[in-house]
């Protein structure tokens, strides 16, 4: 968790970092030293029109991690009040809402973001929407499933005996109760939002050009790995720890929140 | 039993109806006027009549929930009309690339299952250091795009050591890569729900009588804990497995694979709309029957649930 | 060790075992890699094994000469009067099932194309006559003169009529359909009794492999002989080691920008045609040849190639690259550079949308991102958007106007000099190019190109019309002319058309 925590504070001091330095812009061409190694000049070598690595991959974090939890929050947005009300509700109308949440679910992730896509053409926006459109389900389901737990629990059923609120049961005690499992959801699945969109990007019909970013950095990149896989790797990483960031924070709070301790053999 | 699954399967049917409503919606609502595009493709200047014939041919001079009712009543038989592209019946695409889908993912979801397996019980049960150690490596594995992976593992079985080759005739031994790459994903992420399954068992009371026994690790492992999550599991392998029959698009494409992924790829850059309802609708049902499946599964593992049932 | 590897090796060992004039003792088998499977068996636009690049079952009835003038194939002389044809057929053909190609069996296959909807092939089904065994004669439904020329068109390859013709087409062609799998392979085998000369290679078979870069590694790791549709990416990322052979042929596709010509806001900035010829000196077309075709595009001064109907190579004048004369000119128009770089009028920054590319972005990949930068340094800024399928590019971004500019890969890929004129830069074309056509005086051209009694007549019409488009309107900027590629093993070398549909698979050699 620290390790992962460490990351992400890592990617935000390089993000303000690649600002301010005084490395070219990541736009800039220098198509005399296309598809270079790296060098002291270019850390992590150049692309195949010459640009940057290094700067673009920098340039490139606000973007990807930007458009991850751009998603993450769209999710919520829809995932949160839907689980919440399903939960809390019960009976027809949490019976109804599932059954609607389960049809979204019945179609695979990737290929419902790209039909999404495909309908509005190709663009950061877009991919996000559509990203958002075909998970919010299965986030809808983890919450209800929180709720559901919170609500059983002595204290909620008793200030309800007590007279209290509908209003203030869920937001004195529902709510605070799944906000720490929620966290960890948050996390993992923010994880997982990023490797979906950077597939998109990869197949390019995410961020759109010259803009970096790291899907479509791959993208650039596949047709010369064969002999320049510097331009592969870096971005790939970036991917990865970012990725492994999300996870290890996710992980890091479950860990923490689990009070239970196996009996050891 | 068999009111339980006569009930699931009444449950079911709405769904399935919603299913095949969103299917169709999302193609017959998205914009592009096929009329149009299919002129343009037949380079033909359009006269009036020559529109209003097309429009009547796909039916799409009728309100929408009626084109809806006439396109149910069809794939009820199975018959979501000929592709626009190749003119050939939407089941004779699926079907001619369903084979090779399937046999990749049964292929990567029994490797992803042994992984995940494999990796779970090592971190529940090995010493402290080996554990952490292999918990960081499946939520390394976890973290790796697929596509990269793919990539990766072309660069060094295919281009430097040449132990494979790229383009096959989807036989066995091209499987060995794509299935790899996909059971690697797979598996790390069901060895995390594995290990969270083993250990919430491992503080249930019962596992320390067993310990207070004398049974041994191996025989608490497989005669307690393996009865008690084989349910939950079973959920995990069948949404996996319909995981691997749509999430593998991008590692089908890397890996020229020809199967269901490289079919919808191809069906929704070229608006080809019959396809992407039929596929669609196909993936729908296939999550459809694998969660029932595995429903049934979760019943009959759980004893509980099991007299539960034999009481009603 | 490919099992295509070792027949060609076995092949190979043959040829240089016997003299030239015999036959090779093994069979000769080609794989070529070739990027998605196209083909349609719909009854109304049956498309099935006559485009590439498994055009080797049905042949047409006249093929295009080095010139581009249409040649005798099936159809061995013919003749235009008064808007009759009159044509005598080749003797002494077979269909590969045995059925003679006679004037009966020609008109049949003829008749097919009605089906065939295409506006340039409207033949009258009412005109056929039979004349003689072997000759025959028909009338154009719209009175077109050109009729002939459009015949060279792959898409117009005659098929005997059968129930049976989606899942074995019958021509007269040098192959013969052997299997087929659907967006798998396609192979074809020689047709023994093939009624012209005999092609080299016994055996062909076509993989699809719709990823790009799937199909270069796949020719680098010696899984295929050859590779079709080449990417400026693949030609970037090709090695140059000799390991890889390029063959090219003369320069015939181009890459323009077009403009949208009746835009409207936010679209409608290029609508002022100083803002068109100052983008069209900002292009840096020699650096752009250099990097994106291995220095094998050609800047271009218009839209067609000089040698192509003997067109000339300055038939338009062009645009050279002038930043700083570019930058004059939006000064001139109200466009003042602001102060983050980009130029502004009345509180309107100088921002335009341009989709790349038709057909689809990778086949002019990276140029957007390198005219972006030109762009940028007179001041423009692009927004760039990709688009992978010509769908989306129609039906999002062209038909109802969203972009300023439409960068478009294309040719004029028959003999019919008015074909891409008239469907592509003209109001009328039937394709909605009315967006990017100037109209007026290119419209009439075309118009009476199409009608010309001579051939000559046609082609002097067609010159002055891409003059105005290029010089006088400015509504499309021409960019590079890039040849048609293919990618082999060493030792194989294909012989090459300006056609992609013509490309002679059937006659590629094996040196070694």
């Amino acid at each position: 968790m620290t390790f992962g925590i460490f990351l992400l504070f890592g990617f935000a001091i390089l993000a303000l970092a690649g600002g301010t330095s005084n490395l070219p812009p990541p736009e800039k061409m220098d198509l005399l030293s296309r598809l270079a190694g790296p060098s002291e000049r270019h850390l992590l070598g150049t692309d195949h029109l010459g640009r940057d690595l290094l700067s673009r991959l920098l340039a490139a974090i606000p973007v990807s991690l930007g458009a991850a939890l751009k998603t993450m929050a769209a999710i919520l947005a829809i995932a949160l009040p839907w689980g919440l009300i399903s939960g809390l509700a019960g009976g027809r109308t949490d019976m109804v809402m599932m059954r609607l949440a389960d049809i979204v679910m019945a179609f695979p992730t990737l290929v419902l973001a790209l039909a999404v896509i495909g309908f509005m053409g190709a663009s950061l926006e877009a991919s996000i929407i559509g990203v958002a459109v075909a998970w919010w389900p299965s986030n809808a389901r983890l919450i209800r499933a929180l709720v559901l737990s919170a609500n059983e629990r002595d204290f909620v059923k008793a200030s309800y005996l007590a007279g209290a609120s509908r209003r203030r049961v869920i937001f004195r005690h529902v709510l605070p109760q799944i906000l720490p499992p929620l966290a960890v959801i948050v996390s993992l699945e923010t994880a997982s939002v990023l490797l979906a969109l950077s597939s998109l990007s990869f197949l390019g019909i995410g961020a759109q050009p010259p803009m970096p970013e790291w899907g479509a950095m791959l993208n650039e990149a596949r047709p010369f790995f064969a002999h320049a896989p510097h331009m592969l790797i870096a971005p790939g990483l970036a991917v990865v720890c970012a990725v492994l960031a999300f996870n290890l924070v996710g992980e890091g709070l479950r860990d923490l929140l689990d009070k239970r301790r196996p009996y050891q053999w | 039993m068999l009111r339980f699954l006569l009930t699931r399967l009444a449950v079911t049917v709405p769904t399935l109806l919603g299913m095949s409503f969103v299917a169709f919606a999302i193609v017959a609502l998205a914009p592009g006027d096929p009329v149009q595009m299919e002129l343009r493709a037949m380079g033909i200047v359009p006269k009036p009549e020559d529109i209003a014939a097309i429009k009547a041919a796909y039916g799409l001079d009728k309100p929408f929930f009626i084109r809806y009712a006439h396109w149910l009543a069809r794939a009820l038989q199975f018959d979501f009309g000929t592709s626009v592209a190749t003119g050939r019946s939407v089941i004779a695409e699926i079907g001619h690339h369903m084979p090779a889908t399937l046999m990749l993912s049964l292929v990567s979801l029994v490797g992803a299952v042994g992984i995940s397996l494999a990796l779970g019980t090592l971190a529940v049960m090995a010493d402290r250091f080996t554990a952490n150690c292999v918990r960081a490596l499946s939520i390394v594995l976890v973290s790796v795009p697929p596509f990269w992976l793919a990539l990766l593992f072309i660069h060094v079985f295919v281009l430097n050591l040449g132990w494979s080759r790229l383009v096959g005739d989807g036989s066995a031994i091209d499987l060995i890569l794509p299935a790899l790459t996909l059971s690697i994903g797979a598996g790390a992420a069901m060895g995390r729900f594995v290990y969270e399954r083993v250990r919430a068992e491992a503080c249930e009371d019962y596992v320390r009588l067993a310990i207070a026994k004398g049974v041994s690790p191996f025989g608490i492992l497989l005669g307690h804990i393996g009865p008690r999550i084989i349910g939950s599991m079973t959920t995990v392998w069948a949404n996996t497995l319909g995981w691997l029959l749509g999430g593998a698009v991008i590692v089908e494409s890397i890996f020229s694979w020809p199967g269901l992924g490289q079919l919808i790829l191809q069906a929704i850059s070229q608006r080809d709309f019959p396809i992407i309802q039929g596929y669609l609708v196909l993936m729908g049902l296939v999550f459809f029957v694998t969660s029932f499946l595995a429903d049934i599964v979760l019943v009959l593992a759980d004893p509980q649930l099991r007299r539960g049932l034999a009481d009603e | 060790m490919s099992k295509s590897k070792i027949l060609a090796s076995f092949a190979a060992l043959g040829l240089l075992a016997l003299p030239a004039t015999t036959h090779a003792v093994a069979e000769t088998h080609l794989t070529v890699a070739v990027k998605a499977d196209r083909y349609s068996v719909k009854p109304d636009k049956f498309t099935f094994t006559t485009r590439r690049p498994a055009a080797q079952i049905a042949e047409t009835a006249v093929k295009p000469d080095a010139n581009f003038n249409p040649s005798p194939l099936l159809f061995k002389s013919w003749d235009y009067n008064d808007g009759t044809y009159t044509v005598t057929l080749q003797d002494g053909v077979t269909f590969s099932d045995g059925t003679p190609f006679n004037a009966d069996s020609a008109i049949a296959s003829l008749k097919l194309y009605d089906q065939n909807k295409s506006d340039f092939l409207q033949l009258d089904q009412n005109s056929f006559k039979k004349l003689d065994d072997y000759l025959i004669s028909f009338r154009s439904e719209v009175e077109s003169a050109l009729v002939i020329e459009n015949m060279t068109h792959r898409g117009a390859s005659l098929f005997l009529p059968t129930d049976a013709m989606a899942e074995y087409p019958v021509g007269t062609g040098p192959y013969i359909l052997e299997s087929y799998e659907p967006k798998k392979q396609i192979t074809v085998t020689r047709n023994l009794n093939y009624w012209g000369e005999a092609p080299k290679i016994d055996k062909i078979t076509y993989l699809f492999i719709g990823d790009d870069n799937a199909r270069l590694l796949a020719l680098q790791n010696g899984e295929v002989d050859v590779i079709g549709e080449v990417t400026p990416q693949m030609m970037l990322s090709m090695p140059q080691d000799g390991s890889v052979v390029l063959n090219e042929s003369r320069p015939i596709r181009y890459a323009a920008l077009m403009f949208n010509m009746l835009g409207k806001a936010p679209f409608d900035i290029t609508t002022d045609i100083s803002v068109r010829q100052a983008l069209a000196m900002a292009i840096d077309r020699e650096t752009i040849a250099q990097v994106l075709y291995g220095g094998r595009g050609q800047a271009a001064k218009t839209i067609l190639p000089g040698w192509m109907f003997d067109l000339g190579d300055d038939h338009a004048n062009g645009f050279t690259y002038d930043p700083s004369k570019a930058g004059k000119m939006l000064d001139e128009a109200g466009w003042v550079v602001g102060d983050d770089g980009v130029r502004e009028k009345d509180g309107r920054k100088l921002k335009l949308r341009m989709v790349a590319a038709y057909p689809n972005v990778s086949t002019v990949k990276p140029m957007p991102e390198m005219l972006e930068q030109m762009f940028a340094a007179i001041g423009v800024d692009t927004e760039i958007v990709e688009v992978a399928d010509s769908g989306v590019y129609n039906d999002t971004y062209f038909g109802p106007g969203q972009a300023d500019m439409y960068l478009e890969f294309a040719s004029n890929n028959n003999t019919d000099p008015t074909y891409l004129l008239y469907n592509v830069f003209t109001t009328m074309s039937p394709w909605g190019y009315a967006v990017t056509s100037p109209g007026g005086n290119v419209d009439e051209l075309a118009t009476a190109s199409r009608v010309a009694p001579s051939r000559k007549e046609a082609i002097e019409l067609v010159r002055q019309a891409y003059k105005s488009i290029v010089d006088e309107h400015t509504s499309s900027i021409p960019i590079l002319l890039v040849p048609n590629f293919t990618l082999s093993r060493p030792g194989v070398s294909v012989p090459m058309s300006e056609y992609a549909d013509w490309i002679g698979y059937g006659n590629v050699s094996f040196n070694h």
